[in-house]
């Protein structure tokens, strides 16, 4: 009896929304935040799965750093709750929330060494065998060694690896991440790319990443959250994402594409300019066929001409014109290359199969 | 070329040594005379000179501690806000310190007068702009991101008040009490309108030996180069630790 | 939080002024012993531009400062020119000039005293003058030095570039620029010297003693209400100093045109 009385209490305490939500480390339900009149956070609802590398991804100004700082508590929400494990953290401050971030410019203490810096939450805490603790960080970041480093000595590079140490040493259940990766160059950013995902699996930490950049979205998440004035358009894996996209603003954000605006009767599409699209749609749609499915030369199709061939070493891009239009295609130097020449009048084709319908 | 620099470098330079290092010299030189040497050795000096160095040091720490807080809330003030503020700070700095003392006579409860206190809260109130000028451009420095960054980490904002705000504007509270403790220690007139006899400073003495024909140069020189070569030490002392990494 | 901090803040501020406005308010107090306040009247400076003394230490004041104000402005401008350049020994030369600004007032005041002294040159307006232009001299080198680092050297060698000689290429390019600056400083000192008590009263005998000498010596003698009107007097024209001196800082470095 004792037992269940204190099982209830606990569950009161937590004040857990419902049994088995404590499987979403992160929750957010209709979430809204505005600033001076305008919405940064536009009535969000969004779940993140324990174990999960979760992505925000949109251009700048789409909310998704505001959405961040509302999970990492520098922000409270102006309607909505936030829950994390199941605990609704609405007004608790961000010293008090489970969630470690580690920051765009990544935000050292120049007044502390790698070791300090480390350290510094499991200082705060309490918390015992802190050097050790510390040691094995810097090892899992590749910065073994490093303790007594000062933080203005070290490159863009180490610099992330330390922030993300710091971070991930007190055992947070929930790592923000807010576009760490923005200041590095390219090599340096796919190196790291690696070691992040590595490192998150390795840490079976939740992950919450923000970026603009779509191709490292697509690359490191599990689920991403594509989002667009405020608003999440789309949340999908990386394939349902760019293979199904669910409106425009995601098939053009994320990977480029050929876009077709017509109206169907069922079978086909026809476009203002006249071209016949073979596609089940009815009504006003918009029809997107991506760059890689649409063969040059092929077959039956209609006629274009070369404009631009663009070798770009595993794959080729050519830009064709018919009429007013642009078509963009990628093909894969994989053996069968489309031979054309700029200036060239040939033939776009594709599957059927390859059209996506979109809603106008 | 060489000729203009010379010419530019000469003047100044001549002036100050006709009427600062020769002065020094001079009163190196009555110092270190018999009598001099006498006056530097007497307790009644170093009874001064502890007494002088207490006022001092209690003024600084209380100004610190007075200053901190408004120099926080103004750094955190939009542009045109800290500018005002900024401008109504310094501006009693620019008018006659002995006016303000003189006011602060006139306002201040007899009961209050004539005593040490008194002269601490004289030296804090003469002394506030140059503690709040240093501390606001430190403070105003600190990148904000890093108070996130401790917090997100789990410090308290009380705690990363003191892990992070108060090493990091370390340079600018040294500046400031710099910039306060020194003319406190060698202060004269103040002392004298609100502490009377209770608070007998180190420049009341000199200023005994020298005008007033009791005692002698000699022994004023003595206690000049004293507060002399206290404000020259502890002038280097801050330089020294300036070089340590920090905000201003 | 904030509120708190902002609320103390003001507390603060108004602390710093309350003592000021109520010497002010009492300087037009027609009572005799200030702390009631019986009518307003502008006796006190009445008696006071009646006083020949007073009138002769205004007289006072203002020729110290204006003479060390010239000299100070001058050489003060001339060592910041001078630091322009790197040689051996800027260190030291640097330290040299901001000592004045270090030191407690009072060591340069007695130091000076001592040699006027030693070399039986007996206390006059010229010693202050001597006395002032030394500190002044720090102020307006640290003043205009700001000014210098704000202005691009390479206007300078654009003029030489076009034909000007180093010296017209100072005239008419660098000085120009940094005008504003050393009137700034001058301002500045001259603000200084009218409210400077220590250096003054050590340098000075009884016949040629300045306005806030006198505050001085009146505090300790007995106060008069006549005093407050005095301070009221000297804190106005500080006032107005100041202002003059920000207006001037006010104009832009390099012309662009206007």
């Amino acid at each position: 009896m004792q037992s269940e009385t204190l099982c209830v209490i606990n569950h009161i305490e937590s004040k857990e929304v419902a049994p088995g939500v404590d499987e979403l480390d992160v929750a957010l339900r209709g979430v809204t935040k505005s600033y001076g009149g305008r919405r940064a956070v536009d009535d969000v609802t969004l779940e993140v799965r324990r174990g999960e590398f979760f992505s925000l991804l949109g251009p700048s100004g789409c909310g998704k750093t505001t959405l961040m700082r509302l999970v990492a508590g520098f922000e409270f929400p102006d309607s909505g709750t936030v829950l994390l494990g199941g605990r609704d953290v609405a007004r608790v401050p961000a010293h008090k929330r489970d969630v470690n971030m580690v920051f765009q410019n990544y935000a050292l203490f120049p007044h502390l060494d790698v070791e300090g810096n480390v350290a510094f939450g499991l200082k705060i805490a309490g918390a015992d065998d802190v050097e050790g603790r510390v040691r094995r960080a810097l090892e899992k970041v590749n910065l073994a060694g490093f303790e007594r480093r000062a933080t203005t000595t070290l490159s863009g590079g180490e610099q992330q690896r330390v922030a993300l140490a710091r971070a991930v040493v007190t055992g947070p259940r929930i790592l923000l991440l807010d576009e760490p990766l923005a200041a590095l160059d390219l090599k340096l950013r796919k190196g790291l790319q690696e070691e992040l995902r590595r490192l998150q699996r390795e840490l079976a930490i939740t992950f919450l990443f923000v970026t603009h950049d779509q191709e490292e979205a697509l690359a490191m998440s599990d689920r991403v959250a594509v989002m667009n004035r405020g608003r999440v358009e789309q949340v999908g894996t990386p394939e349902e994402i760019y293979e199904r996209p669910a409106t425009r603003f995601v098939a053009e954000f994320v990977g480029s594409g050929n876009f077709f605006e017509g109206t169907g009767d069922g079978k086909v599409v026809r476009t203002r300019d006249g071209l016949a699209i073979e596609a089940a749609a009815t009504g006003e749609v918009t029809l997107l066929v991506r760059p890689e499915k649409v063969r040059v030369n092929g077959g039956a199709g209609f006629p274009a001409r070369v404009e631009e061939v663009l070798y770009q070493g595993s794959s080729t891009s050519i830009i064709l014109r018919a009429g007013d239009r642009r078509i963009l295609v990628e093909d894969a130097n994989d053996g069968a290359i489309a031979h054309v020449r700029v200036g060239e009048t040939t033939t776009v084709s594709w599957r059927p199969e390859d059209v996506l319908v979109l809603p106008r | 070329m060489k000729a203009r620099f010379v010419a530019l470098l000469v003047p100044p330079t001549l002036w100050l040594a006709i009427f600062l290092v020769v002065p020094a010299a001079i009163v190196s030189a009555n110092a270190f005379t018999a009598e001099g040497l006498r006056h530097l050795a007497s307790p009644v000096t170093w009874t001064l000179f502890a007494r002088s160095f207490s006022i001092a040091l209690v003024a600084t720490t209380v100004c610190l501690a007075a200053s901190y807080p408004a120099a926080y809330f103004i750094a955190g003030c939009a542009p045109r806000w800290r500018n005002l503020l900024l401008f109504l700070v310094v501006l009693p700095f620019w008018t006659n310190l002995l006016v303000r003392v003189y006011a602060l006579k006139v306002v201040l409860p007899e009961a209050f007068q004539n005593s040490t206190g008194a002269v601490v809260f004289g030296l804090v109130h003469s002394f506030l702009p140059f503690m709040i000028l240093p501390l606001y451009a430190s403070i105003e420095k600190l990148p904000r991101r890093l108070l996130e960054a401790s917090q997100d980490l789990g410090a308290s904002p009380w705690m990363s008040f003191w892990k992070v705000t108060v090493p990091l504007t370390a340079p600018g509270i040294g500046a400031g009490c710099i910039l306060v403790f020194i003319p406190a220690f060698g202060i004269f007139a103040l002392p004298e309108f609100l502490g009377g006899a209770q608070a007998w400073m180190l420049g009341n003495q000199i200023e005994l030996y020298f005008k007033k024909q009791q005692g002698s140069t000699a022994a004023g020189s003595a206690l000049t180069l004293l507060l002399l070569g206290c404000t020259v030490a502890l002038t280097g002392v801050y330089y020294r630790l300036r070089k340590t990494e920090g905000l201003v | 939080m904030r509120k708190a901090l902002g609320l103390y803040t003001a507390v603060l501020l108004a602390s710093l002024y309350v003592p000021i406005a109520v010497l002010v308010a009492f300087s037009f107090n027609a009572s005799k012993h200030g702390v009631t306040w019986t009518g307003f009247t502008l006796g006190w400076y009445g008696e006071l531009a009646r006083d020949g003394q007073v009138l002769n230490e205004l007289k006072n004041t203002v020729v110290i400062a204006a003479a060390s104000t010239v000299l100070a402005t001058v050489l003060g401008t001339l060592a910041a020119l001078a630091a322009r350049s790197h040689f051996r020994g800027k260190r030291l030369y640097a330290t040299l000039v901001s000592l004045p600004v270090m030191i407690p007032d009072i060591v340069l005041a007695c130091a000076l005293y001592a040699m006027f002294d030693a070399v039986r040159m007996s206390p006059s307006l010229t010693n202050a003058v001597l006395g002032h232009t030394t500190f002044n001299l720090a102020y307006v080198a640290v003043v205009v030095s700001a000014r210098l680092q704000g202005m691009d050297r390479s206007v300078e060698l654009a003029a030489q570039d076009l034909g000007a000689s180093p010296w017209e290429a100072f005239w008419k390019v660098t000085l120009p620029a940094i005008l504003p600056g050393i009137l700034a400083g001058a301002v500045l000192a001259f603000t200084l010297s009218l409210d400077d008590f220590v250096v003054t009263y050590f340098t000075t005998g009884p016949g040629d003693a300045t306005l806030p000498v006198r505050i001085y010596s009146m505090v300790r003698f007995g106060v008069t209400p006549k005093m407050n009107a005095v301070s009221t007097l000297i804190l106005a024209v500080s006032l107005a100093l100041i202002m003059l001196s920000l207006r001037i800082s006010r104009v832009p470095v390099a012309g662009g045109g206007r």
